[in-house]
């Protein structure tokens, strides 16, 4: 049991108890008084011990109370990196290189021990999030000011210790910003790596989109390693992942000249705007198959986008402008069609 | 499980700190590869009250103004670049796909034959601008003046180092230029570029940037490089691992 499967819980509760009183009160189903006592006994010690353990929100208040705490808590974690970066940056000159290099290696240390405290004196991990994400910060002001002062050839696998870092902190704790972080940094080193396979020096990763394809199906793949104690970053890694993939294949449906294919450039504009109706229809399809929302709002967004995209340069120059958007709102209105039938064949294949 | 990540983190903080100091003592041992005494031409002193720490740009004079033409179809091939594959599609609108960034060794001359060169070329320019400004007549002396007036500044003022070879392996470059004292090897990145003239296309090499490029200045050297007179001399050492730092300095009012 975590925190996620607890609140689950609880929320079934909650709805069941509501529930429950509307069938009562329509004459549908009447518990005897004993019965009803037992359950609702039995869900006050389950709501309890659960509250008890990890803190969950017994309520509508309590949950936009807790969505608030999260953002207070990551603006907090934000302004107070930014505030050790920047002190830094405006006294370390008038420290001698010793105490620089003590400076910057003891910060990170100190910060986790502090998030350590902090976890073990809180259950909803708030100011864990906060200490947490400083360290990370800290690590990062750690090897880029070491780099500075000893004059260290930039390398990317900078990004691959600080991915390491911010995921270790992400998995022993369950904090997804921290999960996000991490992996914004293991997308840099993968596809700067995939950069240096093709010949180039590694910070002009960027100019190839192509390694981010790469790079993107690379930590779609990590939830085939089962997440059995953190589910929810099972769908954070795909959602990214192919995030990436589909903006990669968008820029290069549009601009086929920056692709490593060795094509006539319309020819891959045209492999990658097909590739991208392909992907985005699997996304949906596997989405719907195997329950996962967040693969179905990324495919039919993606959908919608190529689809667009190609109505845009295949009708805009020559439609008469209330022509076009007429046409493109046609389009949606046949889209929405298409997706109900997709619900409700879906809705059949359940039952 | 949680101590296993915490272990992974204490692990991380330790090694990757161990492996920059180490990385850092074993570029400093002696010998360095190369010490070349520079002054505020080749290098530019960064500093600013968001950022107390001093650090050093090293200047120098990329390529393709000192029109050498030594960075060529063959040097490139040393680079790795498929120049034969590139011949074969030589259409400038091909030409993108193969400008990708490479990297290698570059050797950078202090005050040699090839700044001796440019001098004497901006010398001749300014001969030249003198007869047009005595030859023209007033609405196009203002003109005239500006860039004699740059040029003149650029013959004081100009960096002195100058590329003068590249390539993929460090150690045949420092074999090839073993005068340490004046020649240093240092890591820099590369890119195809493309020249058309008429009908003929011809290919180059062109440096993009040093890997190292700022070089930081220690709280004992600050000195040097922020008196009034921004005047100075700084030994710069490049290392085993051809990363440079800063030797000693000093300011001309010390």
């Amino acid at each position: 049991m975590n925190k996620e499967a607890a609140q689950k819980r609880v929320d079934r509760i909650t709805d069941f108890r509501a529930e429950l009183q509307q069938l009562t009160e329509e004459d549908v189903l009447s518990l005897d008084d004993g019965q009803l006592v037992a359950v609702n006994a039995h869900h006050d010690r389950v709501i309890k011990r659960y509250a008890d353990l990890y803190d969950v929100d017994l309520g509508a208040s309590d949950k936009r109370l807790s969505m608030g705490m999260r953002l207070v808590s990551f603006f907090g974690a934000v302004a107070i990196s930014a505030a050790v970066f920047f002190f830094f940056y405006r006294f370390w000159g008038y420290l001698g290189t010793t105490s620089q290099v003590f400076l910057l290696s003891a910060a990170p240390p100190l910060l986790l021990a502090a998030a350590v405290v902090a976890a073990k004196r809180e259950k909803t991990l708030y100011f864990t999030s906060l200490l947490a994400l400083v360290a990370f910060a800290a690590f990062v002001l750690n090897l880029s000011v070491l780099g500075e002062i000893f004059n260290i050839t930039p390398s990317q696998n900078a990004f691959l210790v600080w991915g390491a870092f911010a995921l270790s902190l992400a998995y022993a704790w369950g904090l997804r910003l921290l999960q996000v972080a991490g992996m914004v940094c293991l997308m840099g080193y993968l596809a700067a790596t995939a950069g240096t396979w093709g010949g180039c020096y590694w910070i002009s990763f960027g100019e190839r989109p192509e390694h981010f394809v790469f790079a993107g199906l690379a930590l779609a793949a990590v939830p085939l390693i089962p997440h059995k104690r953190h589910p929810q970053f099972a769908a954070s890694y795909r959602v990214f992942g192919f995030l990436t993939v589909l903006i990669a294949q968008l820029i290069l449906a549009n601009y086929g000249r920056i692709s490593y294919l060795p094509w006539p450039y319309e020819a891959i504009e045209w492999f990658y705007q097909i590739g991208g109706f392909v992907v985005s229809a699997l996304l949906i399809t596997v989405g719907i198959r195997r329950y996962w929302p967040g693969m179905v709002n990324l495919g039919s967004t993606f959908f919608t986008l190529f689809l667009y995209t190609k109505i845009y340069d295949w009708f805009w120059d020559w439609m008469p402008k209330y022509l076009f958007f007429l046409f493109v709102g046609l389009v949606a209105i046949g889209l929405l069609f298409a997706m109900r039938r997709v619900r409700t064949t879906a809705r059949g294949g359940q039952r | 499980m949680k101590m296993r990540y915490l272990a992974i983190v204490v692990a991380l903080l330790i090694g990757v700190n161990l492996c920059i100091l180490g990385g850092a003592y074993l570029n400093r041992r002696e010998p360095a590869q190369a010490i070349l005494s520079l002054s505020e031409r080749e290098l530019h002193v960064n500093y600013n009250r968001e950022n107390s720490g001093v650090s050093l740009r090293l200047d120098w004079t990329p390529y393709r103004y000192s029109r050498s033409g030594w960075f060529n179809e063959e040097k490139l091939q040393d680079f790795g670049f498929d120049t034969e594959g590139m011949s074969a599609s030589r259409r400038g609108h091909e030409s993108w796909r193969e400008r990708r960034v490479r990297e290698g060794y570059v050797v950078l001359e202090l005050a040699g034959d090839a700044w001796n060169q440019w001098r004497t070329e901006r010398r001749q320019e300014i001969t030249e601008l003198e007869q047009q400004w005595n030859a023209e007549e007033s609405d196009r002396r203002k003109e005239i003046e500006r860039d004699l007036k740059w040029k003149r500044a650029a013959l004081e003022e100009h960096s002195r180092l100058f590329p003068v070879d590249a390539g993929r392996d460090p150690e045949e470059l420092r074999k090839r230029y073993p005068d340490r004292e004046n020649y240093a090897v240092a890591g820099v990145t590369v890119r195809v570029y493309f020249s058309h003239r008429d009908d003929e296309v011809t290919m180059e090499g062109h440096f993009e940037d040093l890997l190292v490029r700022n070089i930081h200045v220690a709280k004992a050297s600050r000195g040097a490089f922020l008196g009034t007179d921004r005047k100075f001399t700084a030994r710069i050492a490049w290392g085993q691992r051809y990363e440079p730092w800063l030797v000693d300095a000093v300011g001309a009012s010390d």
